[in-house]
């Protein structure tokens, strides 16, 4: 058995206390706590599935990306000349056929620009030099291909270039090394494959391409990779797992992706940097013959054999996807909407007062959350709604809000067992739908209904106004650390806008925007360089959550409930959502967990 | 001995049926008849049945079915013309029994 040294060239480092900066994949040992910790990547890669083909099939061959792609021929187990396309959702049947049914074709290409070249249908030999070339409508005959073969590789950016290589012929197996170049009007032999194969496949351009996999022996499957560079093959490292009629997708000799093959059913993906391929994430639907397009980041792969009988599964693979999810936490007691928060993290915050949906719409209940269930605790003294709220669930601070009819600037301070109102009040006269951060001894107001940019800061003792934001706005998001670091988010002016400011204690400097225009959303985070937006109305309520790093937005999992007017607590690692309405007033609660670290506990058994 | 796999019969409805998150937590392997395996005593596995109304099976019945479906297929292919068949298109081969893991 392989040991940790041999692998990494180093034994497991012991700290007392966890290291300030692991690498992704790091292991150590924490002396104190006596555990042993492994650094967690902080992206992933994962397919999922996508829409299925109308005609399940093999050996087909698809052009285009993830969410315009194209799928032409194969075996249903019938030779088929049918074309569909994909909208990133669905395919759809198009009336165009191809001239001649067939499968194990080498090609590639957009949705509206692609070639399908040789391939096999009866009667026999069977094997063909027929080039078909895809305008966006139809399929045209051009000049054939010089050596007539099937299970082939090949690559097109569109129907003007193409590489393909490899393949076999009949009658019996004669491998092929032969490569042929596309210039959109005819095929041009060019160098060699090293090693004959069929069964391969190739991603790529065709000035920077890769053929990888195959059968090159009876009975045996390769590995084996070549990276051409538009003159000639150089033979790279090999997969990790040697597979015949696999899938693939690519930009280049240094960026493709592998999956699937046989023998039979696999469900091995590896990806390749320029030097090495490395196991990845494994596809659902282990299968052989799949057809693959894309990119190494975003790739599809369509049909395929599963178990003898032809597929219709298309999966859809992404890379660097957000570790975090959301899960369902305790509902609140009273449901409700702009509703004020105050927290720690999932497993620590305080939801008060907020609009029930009824009569009065305003609302004094203090709820606290302990990562299992809220547990109501003494109310505030003044009952109100679309009020904002700073601090933890044990040191927390209540300000404006309305009274409807009419305003509130009252500010209360909780200390972890009951409210006190303290004697500063908010300078503002409008004092609703206004956003807040930092503790229950310095924090800020931001924002509100008119739209205003008006800024306050607390300092325990009173309210002072400071500079506006930029953008004016009302039901607005924000978190902060202090009066002197905040962030607000999103909000309506009108419209609603996607814009974000950062507070620095004396200015608001407007940086990235969110991906997604949402009013009525919540965030939460330690500072201004780190948070998560989530929820929401665009107008519709909103399932979006959005990560921020201090530099830009990047969207993640989404929540469960679709939501506006919602709250949240915590950081970027552990949130909290709570309350809102989806459209109906929600009691719904959802935790929030993005891993730093994975723990595994040393034990002798 | 604890089992390894847990399985349940499920149509795949394409879009949104394994997404980006179910597919990072939960190993999946499908095999013909719908028959999906995911691993045992796993909470997120059981949300995911749950979530498409998975119709759970113990393997003996998930093998039954995909025994069913295999002999079909090997069925289908013995009916094909010898045109079709290898050694001439060698990847049109019958198709191979599957063992479900316990």
């Amino acid at each position: 058995m392989a040991e940790y040294k041999g692998i990494h060239g180093t034994k497991i480092q012991n700290y007392t206390t966890d290291p300030d900066n692991p690498i992704t994949g790091q292991v150590w040992y924490n002396e104190t706590s006596q555990t042993m910790k492994f650094q967690y990547p902080t992206t992933t890669s994962a397919w999922s599935t996508g829409g299925n083909l109308n005609t399940a099939r093999r050996s087909g061959q698809s052009a285009g990306t993830q969410t315009a792609g194209l799928f032409f021929g194969g075996v249903t187990p019938s030779y088929t000349a049918a074309v569909e396309s994909y909208d990133g959702s669905s395919w759809t049947t198009l009336p165009a056929t191809m001239n001649s049914a067939r499968q194990g074709m080498a090609g590639g290409g957009t949705q509206t620009s692609a070639i399908g070249a040789g391939g096999y249908s009866p009667p026999a030999p069977g094997v063909r030099t027929l080039t078909e070339s895809w305008n966006g409508t139809a399929f045209t005959e051009v000049a054939d291909l010089g050596t007539a073969r099937y299970r082939f590789g090949g690559l097109a950016p569109d129907n003007t270039s193409a590489l393909v290589f490899g393949g076999n012929t009949t009658p019996g197996i004669t491998r092929r090394a032969q490569t042929e170049s596309w210039n959109g009007s005819a095929w041009t032999e060019v160098n060699d494959l090293n090693t004959a194969r069929y069964g391969l496949r190739g991603a790529g351009v065709p000035g920077s391409a890769l053929a990888f996999g195959g059968d090159n022996a009876v009975p045996a499957s390769t590995g084996e990779t070549e990276s051409w560079n538009g003159t000639s093959w150089t033979e790279v490292a090999d997969l990790n797992t040697a597979r015949q009629s696999l899938g693939a997708a690519g930009t280049s000799n240094t960026a493709s992706l592998a999956f699937g093959g046989a023998s039979p059913n696999l469900s091995v993906t590896e990806s390749w940097d320029g030097t090495s391929w490395t196991e990845i994430v494994d596809m659902a639907t282990g299968r052989e013959y799949p057809s693959g397009s894309g990119t190494q980041a975003a790739a599809l792969a369509t049909g395929g054999r599963v178990g003898g009988t032809v597929s219709s599964a298309t999966e859809e693979f992404n890379s660097g996807i957000p570790v975090g999810a959301w899960s369902t936490g305790g509902s609140m007691n009273t449901a409700r909407y702009n509703l004020g928060q105050a927290g720690t993290d999932n497993t620590a915050a305080l939801a008060f007062g907020g609009n029930p949906g009824g009569t009065p719409e305003i609302f004094d209940g203090t709820e606290l959350y302990d990562g299992s269930s809220w547990t109501e605790v003494n109310n505030l003294n003044t009952a109100r709604e679309a009020l904002a709220g700073a601090g933890t669930e044990t040191a927390a601070l209540a300000f404006g809000g309305g009274l409807q009819p009419g305003n509130t600037g009252a500010t209360e301070s909780w200390n972890g067992t009951s409210w006190t109102t303290v004697p500063a009040t908010l300078n503002r006269s409008n004092t609703q739908s206004l956003q807040g951060g930092g503790t229950n001894t310095s924090a800020l107001a931001f924002g509100g209904s008119g739209p205003t940019g008006e800024t306050e800061s607390y300092n325990g003792t009173a309210w002072t106004e400071l500079a506006d934001l930029n953008t004016s706005r009302v039901n607005t998001s924000g978190f902060g650390l202090s009066n002197t670091n905040a962030l607000c988010v999103g909000g309506e002016t009108p419209p609603i806008t996607a814009v974000v400011e950062s507070w620095n204690g004396t200015s608001w400097t407007e940086v990235t925007d969110l991906n997604t225009a949402r009013d009525g959303l919540a965030s939460t985070g330690v500072d201004n360089t780190s948070g998560i937006a989530f929820g929401g109305r665009t107008p519709s309520v909103s399932t979006v959550t959005e990560e921020w790093n201090g530099t830009s937005w990047t969207e993640t999992s989404d929540l469960s409930t679709a939501r506006g007017f919602l709250s949240g607590a915590g950081t970027s690692a552990s949130a909290l959502a709570f309350g809102g309405l989806s459209p109906a007033v929600s009691s719904a609660t959802e935790e929030w967990t993005k891993p730093a670290f994975t723990v595994k506990t040393i034990t002798s058994s | 001995m604890a089992k390894t796999y847990q399985y349940c019969v499920a149509e795949n409805w394409g879009k949104g049926f394994i997404n980006h998150d179910e597919s990072f937590r939960i190993t999946f392997q499908s095999f013909p008849g719908n028959v999906w395996q995911v691993p045992a005593y796993n909470k997120h596995a059981n949300l995911w049945i749950a979530k498409v109304a998975g119709v759970v099976k113990t393997r003996d019945e998930a093998q039954a079915i995909v025994d069913a479906e295999v002999q079909a297929a090997q069925a289908a292919w013995d009916a094909l013309p010898d045109a079709e068949k290898a050694p001439a298109v060698e990847n049109n081969t019958r198709p191979t029994d599957i063992t479900l893991g316990e």
